[in-house]
């Protein structure tokens, strides 16, 4: 086992930690710049607005978590 | 509805969430023996030394033991016995060839008879030829074996532990040579049981210093067992602490990096009971010039390099005397309860600490999805303790599975399930490992977990707030496009 540990390697998370709070600010800006986009706007082209607004809050809720201690 | 597309994505996202599968379980094999089992007499043990550590709140028995094969057939299996009431406080027997190149022994428990007055642990040796001979090192540990005497002591008053051995060690085979030493934290040892020496011999035992020895005694038979029982009282300057549960999380974040953990303590001062009520004046007078005390004062925990956020918490909230101590090369938590721990008084209360997981897990280089970490088992104060009740939690990722490990003592018994907590939809991958009786020897051991955790499984929380909030606009704009007014 000791060998095969040593063969591995660290693992190294997509973020690291002192990053989760401007990287979670900056997806959650992003999101609600979105999501004012999607509301000043009632066209079908909206929901297009909405998928990046969607995908920027859920990234930058998961970070947001972490970046407060809660690790998730 | 503008068509079936969101609506498809929805319920994809939903049923592929609900998919994962529980971790698998693998049942323990205890040795089953028939219930009118003796150990088959072929071993004679040559020569036999003897060593009781008694400077922690445990009994350390160190046995080297020259083992002969005295059958005319290769054997491999030596037993140890242990009487019915000393058995349920063994924390570990250890076997390993000493001087020979056999390594570590497997030991096992032997279930066989509940109600027999001697129970046996087996060791599996390396194949022993006939009247051929192992040097064989058994390292015994075992739990509350001093108690406290007298049982009350004022609050200055020196502590004295009592403690009731065997003259003799207990060997399923006839011992030809034996000596027995034991081993005090101080030379201060007022009472000990003493032999008439048999003629020509020096006194039995003979102490020097903080050692007292046994012996030596020739030829005992299997029969005698034991032999008489030895009883001493010894001083002990140290709180007898044990922790009667603690229950310790480990819980890896892979989207974080972290592993935090967290330790639930409830203790107990085994040691003398105060006499008299506790006198707070003669406390503050004391602390000047800092005597050793029976009384629990402080506890240091080495949190290991590169901790953070540690937390020293009880049921009334956040306990401010504590001091952390973080560099380069250790990370010390500096413990002080709310009040002095005296004999028969309690304590209970929470440490816990963060630390980067990339120190603790690793991947598979050809397989991105393996994992391994390698934690400690128990990590614990510097000071001599014993723990009657452990829980080890791993709580993996949400996801993970195929979950196996490699524990650094024997566990009683596992449990796998599911931990809910913060943005789970399913439930945390966790698996709970109990032990009884465990020394402070057990500190640093390392756990090894192995799961596989699927790229997929990582995105499940962002993909679950993507799916609501998708749909929330969605919703939204369908309300936004219904037509109120009352005329045209």
């Amino acid at each position: 086992m000791e060998i095969e540990w040593e063969s591995m390697s660290p693992f190294a998370p997509a973020v690291s930690k002192d990053l989760h709070a401007p990287v979670a600010l900056v997806l959650m800006a992003i999101g609600f710049i979105f999501s004012g986009n999607f509301f000043l706007n009632k066209s079908p082209s909206a929901l297009l607005v909405a998928l990046p607004a969607s995908a920027a809050f859920a990234f930058g809720a998961v970070f947001l978590m972490c970046a407060v201690g809660v690790y998730v | 509805m503008r068509g079936p597309t969101p609506w498809g994505l929805l319920l994809f996202t939903f049923a592929t969430l609900c998919t994962a599968s529980l971790p698998s379980t693998s049942p323990a094999t205890p040795l089953v023996l028939p219930p009118d089992f003796t150990p088959p007499q072929v071993f004679n043990n040559t020569n036999l030394l003897r060593t009781i550590d008694l400077t922690r709140p445990y009994s350390r028995e160190v046995i080297a033991v020259i083992v002969e094969n005295g059958s005319n057939q290769t054997q491999t299996e030596y037993y140890v016995p242990f009487a019915k009431e000393v058995v349920d406080r063994v924390s570990y027997v250890e076997a390993r060839d000493k001087a020979g190149p056999g390594g570590d022994f497997i030991v096992r428990k032997v279930e066989f008879d509940e109600k027999s007055p001697v129970q046996y642990y087996r060791i599996d040796m390396a194949p022993l030829a006939p009247s051929s001979q192992i040097t064989l090192q058994l390292t015994i540990g075992l739990l509350h074996t001093a108690t406290p005497r007298p049982a009350t002591v004022s609050q200055v008053d020196k502590q004295f532990l009592f403690y009731r051995g065997s003259r003799y060690f207990h060997s399923a085979y006839p011992t030809l040579k034996q000596k027995t030493k034991l081993r005090f934290p101080n030379p201060e040892v007022p009472e000990y049981t003493k032999f008439t020496p048999k003629a020509g011999s020096t006194d039995d035992p003979a102490k020097a210093g903080s050692f007292i020895t046994y012996g030596p005694y020739e030829l005992v038979k299997v029969e005698e067992k034991g032999g008489e029982p030895i009883e001493l009282m010894y001083e002990y300057t140290a709180p007898v602490i044990t922790a009667n549960t603690l229950e310790r999380d480990i819980e890896v974040s892979h989207w974080g990096g972290n592993m935090a953990v967290e330790e639930r303590y409830t203790i107990t001062n085994k040691g003398a009971k105060l006499k008299d009520q506790f006198s707070r004046v003669t406390w503050a007078a004391t602390s000047y010039y800092n005597p050793p005390t029976h009384a629990i004062k402080s506890l240091t925990f080495d949190l290991g390099v590169g901790a953070s956020d540690p937390y020293y918490t009880d049921e009334i909230g956040n306990i401010s005397t504590s001091r952390f101590r973080s560099n380069s090369y250790e990370a010390l938590l500096e413990l002080k309860p709310r009040f002095p721990i005296f004999g028969g008084w309690n304590a209970s209360f929470v440490i816990g600490w963060n630390h980067e997981l990339g120190k603790f897990l690793r991947t598979d280089k050809k397989d991105a999805e393996q994992y391994v970490l390698k934690v400690p088992f128990l990590e614990g104060p510097k000071e001599p303790i014993v723990y009657d009740e452990v829980e080890v939690t791993v709580i993996l990722p949400e996801g993970a599975t195929d979950v196996s490990y490699i524990s650094p003592i024997d566990i009683d018994s596992e449990e796998r399930y599911l931990h809910k907590t913060f943005m789970d939809t399913l439930g945390r991958t966790a698996l709970k490992l109990k032990v009884r009786n465990v020394a402070d020897e057990a500190h640093g051991k390392e756990l090894i977990v192995m799961y596989r955790y699927p790229k997929f499984a990582g995105l499940r929380k962002p993909l679950v707030f993507f799916t609501g909030l998708m749909s929330l606009f969605l919703v939204s704009w369908l309300i936004g496009k219904v037509d109120t007014r009352i005329a045209k």
